[in-house]
């Protein structure tokens, strides 16, 4: 069965630039609306799940607050990888001690996101 | 706020609105600084309000509809709501654009959550003086993005023309 991946963010339009980007490479994208979505997501899809991708900030819990919750539970399953418009270094090292794979800042260009998205998932997650 | 801050300021804004739409493959034909204190609209309007130790306030930001359909990523698709989701969306991608040039000359601030409001002629005004306006006329007949910041800052603030390299900006993967 073909591993699915899950794009948190608050923003029906970035969801929406996310799942056509990925779509069109051949990815089965899910979505969530925000951290506290995300997390009932990934319990209830864990084992069909490959990767996380998940904004900053949100409403009802925050992507930081989300990844530390799921991490422990997940992060031997799954990847995550934060898709943002923050750049700001502490929030970047916080996701990283955090156990996020990688970091995308917003605006992207599609083909970087692709790229990034393959480079992550022919690595397995680590936990 | 000083005024070698304002005009500081001005610049980073215009900056930050030309690599923006330029990022949606849109030209701009002109930026001109606006009051500041009252813009007039009729197109949505999305706020965003941040705060840090040396910086606190709101950006709104006026796009046009023919503007947010155009670079929407369903474009014929889109509905009214979907394009005042994107207007949210755009006011986020601003803003942290904008929140990374602080950054990088030593200004921290966290952001808040976007909103959007629309009105048939909707006037938006800050109180205090504090606000700085500009207006981006954009190529191919889309229309006038209007922005304006309120912002305090603290006069300590070094908002220099040389700022510090992060390891990201817009686009970047980090790690």
């Amino acid at each position: 069965m073909a591993k699915k991946i899950l794009i948190v963010d608050d923003s029906r339009t970035a969801r929406m630039q996310v799942k056509n980007t990925l779509g069109d490479a051949g990815f089965e994208v899910v979505e969530a609306g925000d951290g506290e979505e995300g997390v009932r997501v990934v319990e209830q899809m864990s084992a069909e799940l490959e990767l996380v991708l998940c904004d900053v900030n949100m409403p009802a819990l925050n992507g930081l607050d989300m990844l530390q919750r799921l991490h422990p539970r997940f992060g031997s399953k799954m990847s995550f990888l934060m898709l943002t418009t923050e750049a700001e270094p502490t929030l970047v090292r916080r996701a990283k001690e955090l156990g996020a794979k990688g970091w995308i800042v917003k605006p992207f260009k599609p083909e970087m996101l692709v790229a990034a998205v393959k480079k992550i998932l022919a690595t397995p997650a680590t936990g | 706020m000083t005024g070698e801050h304002r005009s500081r300021v001005l610049a980073l804004l215009e900056g930050v609105a030309r690599d923006l739409l330029a990022h949606f493959g849109r030209g701009v034909d002109a930026i001109d600084s606006a009051g500041g204190e009252r813009i007039r609209w009729s197109d949505p309007v999305a706020l965003i309000g941040f705060a840090g130790p040396h910086a606190a306030g709101s950006l709104a930001i006026a796009t046009p509809l023919a503007l947010l359909r155009a670079t929407h990523p369903s474009s014929r698709d889109a509905s009214e709501d979907d394009l005042l989701d994107w207007s949210r969306e755009m006011a986020n991608l601003f803003l942290g654009s904008f929140k990374l040039e602080l950054v990088r000359r030593g200004v921290s601030i966290e952001m808040g959550l976007p909103t959007t409001v629309l009105g048939s002629a909707l006037e938006v005004r800050f109180s205090g003086g504090t606000g700085i306006g500009v207006r981006v006329r954009t190529a191919g007949d889309l229309g006038t993005l209007d922005v304006l910041l309120d912002m305090a800052l603290s006069p300590s603030a070094d908002l220099h023309d040389s700022p510090e390299p992060l390891d990201g900006g817009p686009g970047d993967v980090l790690f």
